[in-house]
């Protein structure tokens, strides 16, 4: 794993670099002279702590985090001096909006300043930032006595989860092997929340457990007129309008997103399963979806189904979770959650989503970045973040049984739905490095199609790239 | 030589024009379109940040009313959700953009005389390597910038959101003055000269005044288009030096939630200084110049 | 026209008694005199040098392979380059790129001179107006961005509503998002251009206007005639300020459609932000950008010029 910072340039090189108006030629003496590359790699810090284990060991220290506007970080936000009680450690905490998110994120590590010592993280980018070596090695830490204290139990966390942050970066090899480059904090199954409230009215008692009669139910509820439809989904151009509800029936209805030939991966979008489904998903949108549907982003599909306008949504269980408290919003109250269509062999299987807290390799206060990760992802924090009332779904089984349980009970349908799909809840993509430039481009196909373009050889053709770039 | 200054006698009408002929009444009519069309997204900016989070987005022009998204963003609950004090980036963006305009117009000023009064050789190249910050595409510096900056210690600090935001302010700033420096009358300066003043005191007591309100206009619209942007504050800076428009995306929210009430509270808050600096310098905007470019 | 008379210049601030007139010119050593545009524009070149190296520094990326999955990145020349220029997308986006520069500046331009024309009557309703020109220019685009989008939303947007167009018209569909986003611009940028050519027309001389008057010429006449060529620069200024920021267009299109749907409103500079920023690929981002400044020099060394050209005849215009 070797350390990659940007160019460093010496004064020499940049009077050098004046001269050039990015004519070639000149550059060749920069190359060398920059140091682009080649920098020894960051160690792991777990290896320099011993003396057994203290929470005030790193005290006086301070650490800086990086967190986007969730829930999650909401719950936290009042817990956090809890933890400087505890510690003696300050956390100076930089928030970035989402949609600017990973722009901040990328730039820093990249930059290699390695300002901020713990970060948010979401299990796709681990593919990215885990190869150029910018996130630390999480395994020597948790296995460290003298770093982790002794009712940790990193095991309490759902295996679905310890398994979709774990990886080797080699090619065609699956999740769960390799490097631990994160510590899952909250995650999100993607399943159908539906407004029960209409539900009811009309009479509607089964719900449909095939994706046909879904797509059915989502057209017999959409009434253009009443401005109600069936189903909110993304479609905004973003890799993050695949990874909900759309990977989550691509996969229960039996297509895979590329297969591994034993040297190479080859995309599968363009499967006959795959372009069936494609062509019925899009049909969906355009008879039971959101007019602007091509422009529907994460907030835009659940704020619909919270002001009755959508019926269903496919999407994360965490984000339409705190619209059912009273005042969320105006549907509150009416809403209820059920796992979705089966596939056609009755399974369940979900993609899933983890935020989870990873370590700069680069930063300087390693140690206290730890104790301030155990301890955001350990029981007892968990537990009071819970009872707030907002936060779903805790990574640990064991506030799930107990806090969890008896908070969300009065949610209708979400805890059964929880149980239904959690065995068969994983991250579905195939690991791969290009990760979100295949993915994007998928999405971009999606958009083509609802536009006008003829599913299979628009998917083609989109195989045809992804398989290129894939393998690079 | 006696110099008084230029008293409008009558409103200014368009050469040829009368007063409420047809001509005007549509001219008129033509205005009262194009100011619908601008003022209603703003008008419904503020009802929006009156609205509470359950009619955010379900309900047009008949809501209930309430104060409490402004409250919520200059509040320590703000500061809760978005980690900044909303207040002190007001403050920050001001030290900033503030800053960054001096900067330009120090600089500018001097660089754009020279080139207007003098076209001395090279002078227009200066002027196009200017005008060029301008076409330097944002993203294609910003990661050279991060890295260069934290080199040498400039990130998130004021001083190196100063210096970066000249990408913004200085090209305006220049282009903007070279034309009236262009425009200036020699005479004027001549007249100081040979009454005895030197050249600097010639400058300040005739040249200035004269371009005062094209001063005003660069130095507004560079405040204007470095307070709203994005992407530098957002890369190159994080608490310190974080500007208030980054601050105000943070109220979006995130995790699937939605709080465009308090964006757009926010966004109202973070236009004022600009709107009130607006405000005061129109006049200089607004007056008529002094006319007649006398041309020998 | 000349006139010698010593019409109305404006007041000086009130000054000290002036030290002993002389009645020549102060002599000033040549070598001084020449110095001395030089030693003005000093500071201002530093500037340039700060802005320039970084600058350099990314042009330098596009001749690497530079990317996160590539630690080690080496020479690779025109590699980049090639892969660029053959790709297809590249072309669609210059395209993009092409027809939103040219449809909003041309807009904001016809729209900011005619507004400029109405306000400098100063009529009641014009002096009223004429204090909140500037409001859209207050609001970054990004949030202008975010808040169109939400007046645009089908479901819930108050556009569709004010319109009667039913939430079934779709204004970021494929086939209106490039018009929808010029749309926006425009609110945006066309008080820039209003303002600019404002102060410039307040700034005209009058007799020339006054002395038509009384020859007896039409409106339309003197405003061809007289009052265009007079204010060319100050239109150029501003045509050149949007063109350039026009094509390199990024934040509030990025906000209302991240390029989409498609890649119908992917401009150059998101293309950029696709490859650099999320998939990493910072050399191929580097790539792009390279070549939008190129476009955007050679596009404005041209208007640069036509604005000299402009600014003689303007100056032989007023004479």
């Amino acid at each position: 794993m070797t350390r990659f910072t940007g160019p460093q340039m010496s004064r020499r090189n940049m009077l050098a670099a004046l001269g050039i108006t990015g004519a070639a030629a000149a550059s060749l003496p920069l190359l060398s002279a920059c140091g682009v590359g080649g920098k020894a790699s960051a160690p792991n810090g777990a290896g320099e702590v011993s003396g057994g284990f203290d929470w005030r060991k790193a005290s006086g220290q301070t650490i800086n985090i990086l967190q986007t506007p969730h829930p999650y970080q909401l719950s936290y936000q009042p817990l956090l001096k809890e933890f400087t009680e505890l510690t003696g450690i300050n956390v100076n905490v930089d928030l970035v909006p989402e949609a600017d998110y990973f722009t901040k994120l990328n730039t820093e590590l990249a930059g290699g300043s390695g300002k901020h010592d713990a970060f948010m993280l979401g299990a796709y980018f681990i593919w990215q930032y885990g190869p150029p070596g910018w996130i630390e090695d999480l395994n020597p830490w948790l296995q460290n006595t003298s770093a982790t204290n002794a009712e940790y139990d990193f095991d309490d966390i759902f295996e679905g989860l310890r398994t979709s942050t774990r990886w080797d970066f080699t090619l065609g090899q699956p999740l769960g092997t390799g490097g631990q480059w994160a510590i899952p904090w909250g995650f999100e199954n993607n399943v159908v929340a539906y407004n029960k409230r209409i539900f009811d009215e009309k009479g509607i008692t089964k719900l449909p457990d095939r994706f046909d009669d879904f797509i059915q139910l989502a057209v017999d509820l959409t009434d253009r007129s009443q401005n109600r439809y069936g189903i909110a989904t993304r479609g905004s151009k973003s890799w993050a309008t695949i990874h909900p509800g759309f990977m989550t029936q691509y996969t229960r209805e039996g297509a895979v997103d590329y297969t591994f030939n034993g040297s190479e991966l080859i995309a599968e979008m363009d499967s006959d399963k795959a372009i069936e489904f494609t062509k019925k998903w899009i049909e969906m949108q355009h008879q039971a979806g959101p007019t602007s549907w091509t422009t529907y982003d994460y907030p835009n599909a659940t704020g619909d189904l919270g002001d009755g306008k959508a019926m269903m949504v496919f999407d994360a269980d965490s984000a339409t979770y705190p619209k059912n408290k009273p005042g969320a919003s105006k549907e509150a109250g009416n809403l209820a959650w059920y796992p979705g269509p089966a596939g056609p062999d009755g399974n369940y299987k979900t993609n899933l989503w983890t935020w989870s807290w990873a370590m700069s390799a680069n930063s300087r206060n390693k140690l206290p970045a730890w104790l301030f990760m155990q301890w955001a992802t350990g029981k007892e924090s968990m537990n009071k973040a819970v009872e707030g009332g907002t936060y779903a779904d805790p990574v640990r089984k064991s506030v799930f049984d107990t806090t969890f349980k008896r908070i969300a009970a009065d949610q209708y349908g979400y805890l059964e739905t929880f149980e239904t799909v959690i065995g068969q809840s994983k991250i579905q993509f195939t690991p791969q490095k290009k990760f979100f430039d295949t993915t994007q481009n998928w999405a971009v196909a999606l958009q083509d199609i609802y536009g006008g373009d003829d599913a299979a050889s628009r998917l083609r053709s989109l195989a045809k790239t992804n398989t290129s770039k894939v393998n690079l | 030589m006696a110099i008084t200054r230029f008293k409008p006698t009558r409103s200014e009408l368009l050469p040829g024009q009368r007063r409420l002929s047809p001509g005007s009444v549509t001219a008129d009519l033509g205005l009262i379109i194009w100011f619908v069309f601008s003022l209603f997204p703003i008008a419904w900016m503020v009802i929006l940040a009156l609205k509470n989070a359950q009619e955010q987005t379900t309900t047009y022009f008949q809501f209930s009313p309430t104060w409490s998204n402004f409250a919520t963003v200059v509040s320590d609950k703000g500061t809760q959700m978005t980690s900044v004090d909303f207040k002190a980036a007001l403050l920050t963006s001001l030290l900033n953009c503030g800053g960054a305009v001096i900067v330009s117009l120090v600089i500018g000023i001097p660089a754009a005389y020279a080139a207007g009064r003098w076209k001395y050789k090279g002078s227009s190249d200066l002027m196009f390597q200017m005008l060029s910050f301008r076409f330097a595409p944002e993203l294609m510096v910003i990661v050279p910038l991060f890295v260069i900056y934290n080199q040498i210690g400039l990130f998130d600090t004021k001083v190196g959101m100063i210096w970066v935001l000249q990408l913004v302010t200085m090209p305006l700033v220049v282009w903007i003055l070279r034309s009236y420096f262009e425009d200036l009358p020699e005479d004027l300066e001549q007249a100081a000269l040979l009454d005895g003043y030197t050249r600097t005191r010639a400058f300040v007591m005739v040249a200035l005044p004269i371009v005062r309100p094209g001063i005003a206009a660069a130095a507004l619209l560079a405040f204007i288009f470095a307070w709203n942007n994005y992407v530098f504050p957002l890369i190159l800076a994080d608490s310190n030096a974080g500007t208030v428009t980054v601050a105000i995306t943070k109220f979006l929210g995130g995790g699937g939630q939605a709080y465009y009430n308090l964006t757009a509270a926010a966004a109202i808050i973070a236009a004022l200084p600009p709107l009130i600096l607006a405000l005061t310098i129109q006049r200089y905007l607004v007056r008529g110049l002094s006319f007649g470019a006398v041309k020998a | 026209m000349t006139t010698q008379t010593p019409k109305t210049t404006p007041t000086q601030p009130d000054r000290p008694a002036a030290p002993q007139a002389r009645r020549e010119l102060p002599t000033v050593p040549t070598w001084r005199r020449k110095l001395r545009p030089y030693l003005l524009s000093i500071p201002a070149l530093v500037i340039v040098i700060g802005i320039l190296y970084p600058f350099v520094v990314g042009a330098y990326y596009a001749f690497l392979n530079y990317a996160a999955v590539n630690p080690n990145p080496h020479f690779v020349w025109f590699d980049n380059f090639k892969s660029v220029l053959g790709d297809q997308v590249f072309w669609q986006s210059v395209k993009v790129t092409a027809i939103f520069a040219v449809a909003a500046t041309a807009v904001e331009t016809v729209l900011g001179v005619g507004l400029a024309l109405l306000l400098n009557r100063s009529s009641i309703i014009g002096k009223i107006f004429e204090k909140v020109l500037i409001l859209p220019l207050m609001i970054a685009p990004v949030i202008a961005g975010v808040i169109w989008k939400l007046m645009f939303n089908p479901q819930f947007g108050i556009l569709n509503h004010v319109l009667g167009l039913g939430n079934t018209f779709d204004w970021l569909s494929s086939s209106h998002a490039l018009f929808s986003v010029v749309l926006v611009d425009l609110w945006i940028f066309t008080p820039f251009v209003a303002i600019l050519v404002l102060a410039g027309m307040r700034s005209l001389p009058k007799e020339p206007f006054e002395a038509s008057e009384v020859d007896g010429a039409s409106w339309f006449y003197m405003f061809r005639k007289l009052m265009l060529p007079m204010l060319w620069p100050y239109i150029l200024v501003a045509v050149i300020f949007r063109f350039m920021d026009n094509l390199k267009v990024f934040d509030h299109i990025y906000v209302l459609t991240a390029g989409g749907p498609g890649v119908a409103t992917r401009t150059l500079q998101i293309g950029a932000f696709e490859d650099s920023i999320i998939n990493l690929d910072y050399s191929r981002g580097s790539t792009y950008m390279l070549l939008l400044w190129i476009i955007v020099f050679i596009t404005a060394r041209y208007l640069v010029s036509v604005l000299g050209k402009a600014q003689r005849r303007a100056a032989g215009a007023e004479s």
